[in-house]
């Protein structure tokens, strides 16, 4: 399985174009983006966190996915090792994420108040699937 | 995608009928001629379009001087909304940093009274909590935190924290008495509770300023301003309560949309008339978490009062360390207002714009009846902050802008110059400088914003409100 990103350019926030071979992988991929924006990525460490979450439609399942991660690392002052999205359906995501205590780290990234809605998008588009997302920065 | 403004009179512009379908009414910008053709090249006037589908929106959707594109709203967006006519709310309408504002306190002190402007600069990015996971000065519990929802800057008030004369020289005497602080959520308790008393990170800031030039005697005598002075700014919000306050009731607001059958343009405008029950509790909520940033804000100030003491070896009352005003500028209230002839209650959503009140405006503090509320407006790091006050004709639903406004993404800001360098420049200009990530900062560079001279000009030329004094950094304590 693939996975990708990239960060979209915006006047006062910042977007992430995610791509993947399946909609789990490019949620994924989201996941990493959003962990690098903030600093947060630490590949590997952690220990394994199980996610569900609910929502109306695909679209808001990115954004409820992407504020789990925020309430995550903030609560519990947290880092991320990983994401593994198990299960994308209509209105119900599983997923499992790596998260290892902050340990008085200084991370040098951005602070990321919320995901929003504005241009969200999940679409399938060959060869894969692509999430895009704009984050209150 | 790039649209055009039409001139309407000196420093007022039309978003006309029809620029995007279902605009209920026009929008109106304020601006110069310049900062208009920069506008035109942002994607904010199609925001402003957007927000004038809302239903229930009054007069205009506006839009102050340092418009830029935002998410939903654009920022320096102003819409109010008629419950009466079907008129709605809107979360995105007030933002995640929910009641994000400023707090100016001032002193009767020069720069000539401070020996060591470094030290006293450093002293305070110790004393002041910030940046990406820094927890603030009080822990509270649950209840505790409740309190402060309820209560505002009467909890830190209540444990010995401040001046009793703090309390009402804050918009709305410090307190959002509606505020329901049963409907925030657990996890917006949770991530409050270790963060009150901390500045946050992205474009809050504290400054340590100096009056540098006074354009209004009068007012500037009432609010105890004059030339040379030290005074400190401090720009910050509700931190995580009220993100999450936002993040939860946007969830709810976007589904009870659907169940009403209303359409917006942009999801991220998702709302809800004003009467329907989502609406209370999000409005209650959303006091709750204005009350919260105040009671930070206060915190901070008191923060700021016990380091000058240390610092300086003087009482802060000696030094006259007292408040000038706090103000939001992300925040939809209930407010009377007169709309063709007859007063109103209006759902007033400030989306990075101020409330400026006219003179004799019961809503303001006593001392400031005579000349208007004051308004205190950020510049970008390391250039001029301005204080301003209402006019007797208030426009935009007695609104005004709230900072520069951004023009430049924060890609493109850090590809001009790093954040060392923005550093040496800005100590070059003597300025001195506590940034916790000197990486980030280049994202606040001066020339990624807007000039904020221009937006105080456009916004008096306007009459959205009048310039008192004009302030320069000689400190900057980032998160």
């Amino acid at each position: 399985m693939t996975r990708s990103y990239e960060l979209l350019e915006h006047t006062a926030d910042v977007g992430i174009l995610a791509r993947g071979d399946t909609r789990e992988e490019a949620f994924a991929a989201a996941g990493e983006g959003l962990a690098e924006i903030l600093g947060s990525w630490f590949p590997g460490r952690g220990e394994e966190h199980e996610v569900r979450i609910e929502g109306p439609d695909v679209e808001a399942l990115l954004v409820a996915w992407l504020d789990e991660l925020l309430y995550l690392s903030e609560a519990s002052d947290a880092v991320f090792g990983g994401f593994e999205v198990d299960r994308v359906e209509e209105t119900r995501l599983l997923a499992r994420v790596r998260v290892a205590p902050r340990a008085g780290r200084a991370l040098e990234g951005q602070h990321v108040k919320a995901a929003t809605y504005h241009r969200l998008r999940v679409a399938q588009e060959p060869p894969g699937w692509t999430a895009r997302v704009f984050l209150d920065v | 995608m790039s649209m055009q403004l039409e001139p309407l009179k000196p420093f007022v512009w039309r978003v006309p009928m029809g620029t995007v379908p279902g605009m209920r009414v026009p929008g109106i910008v304020f601006a110069t001629e310049e900062l208009a053709r920069a506008i035109e090249g942002d994607n904010a006037i199609e925001q402003v379009a957007n927000v004038a589908t809302l239903p229930g929106i009054v007069g205009a959707s506006f839009a102050m001087p340092d418009i830029h594109w935002g998410y939903g709203f654009p920022i320096g967006g102003v819409a109010a909304t008629d419950p009466e006519q079907g008129g709605v709310i809107s979360p995105g309408g007030v933002g995640f940093d929910i009641a994000c504002g400023v707090r100016l306190l001032r002193s009767e002190l020069t720069l000539a009274d401070v020996d060591d402007l470094r030290g006293l600069v450093a002293a305070l990015g110790d004393r002041v909590p910030r940046g990406v996971g820094e927890r603030g000065r009080m822990r509270l519990s649950r209840s505790e935190v409740e309190k402060v929802l309820a209560e505002g800057v009467r909890y830190p008030l209540s444990q010995g924290m401040g001046w009793q004369e703090d309390e009402e020289l804050c918009e709305d005497f410090g307190v959002l008495e509606d505020a329901l602080p049963d409907e925030v959520s657990d996890r917006a308790i949770e991530r409050g509770a270790p963060q009150l008393g901390s500045l946050g990170a992205g474009n809050h800031f504290l400054e340590v300023q100096i009056v540098d030039d006074i354009l209004d005697e009068r007012a500037a005598d009432d609010m105890g301003l004059f030339p040379d002075q030290v005074c400190v700014m401090l720009h910050s919000g509700s931190r995580g309560l009220g993100h999450q306050v936002c993040t939860d009731y946007l969830k709810l607001v976007d589904a009870s949309m659907r169940e009403e059958g209303i359409e917006v343009p942009d999801r991220q405008l998702a709302c809800v008339p004003v009467k329907h029950e989502v609406a209370r509790r999000y409005l209650g909520a959303m006091y709750a978490a204005a009350n919260f940033a105040r009671a930070n804000r206060h915190v901070l100030a008191h923060l700021v009062r016990e380091t000058f003491e240390a610092f300086l070896g003087r009482s802060a009352r000696e030094m006259g360390l007292r408040l000038v005003y706090d103000v939001a500028h992300n925040l939809a209230k209930m407010e009377e207002h007169e709309v063709e002839g007859e007063r109103r209650l209006l759902c007033v959503h400030r989306k990075g714009a101020t409330r400026a009140f006219g003179p004799g405006s019961l809503e303001i503090p006593e001392p400031y009846r005579g000349i208007g509320q004051p308004v205190i407006i950020p510049g970008s790091m390391g250039t001029a902050s301005y204080v301003l006050v209402g006019t007797d004709e208030p426009t935009a639903f007695a609104s005004t802008c709230h900072g520069a406004g951004r023009a430049m993404s924060r890609t493109q800001a850090k590809k001009r110059m790093s954040g060392s360098e923005l550093v040496k420049q800005l100590e070059g200009e003597g300025i001195v400088m506590a940034a916790s990530k000197p990486r980030l900062l280049a994202e606040e560079a001066p020339y990624a914003y807007k000039d904020v001279s221009q937006v105080v000009d456009a916004c008096e030329g306007a009459g959205l409100s009048r310039k008192v004094a004009r302030l320069r950094p000689v400190g900057v304590v980032k998160g």
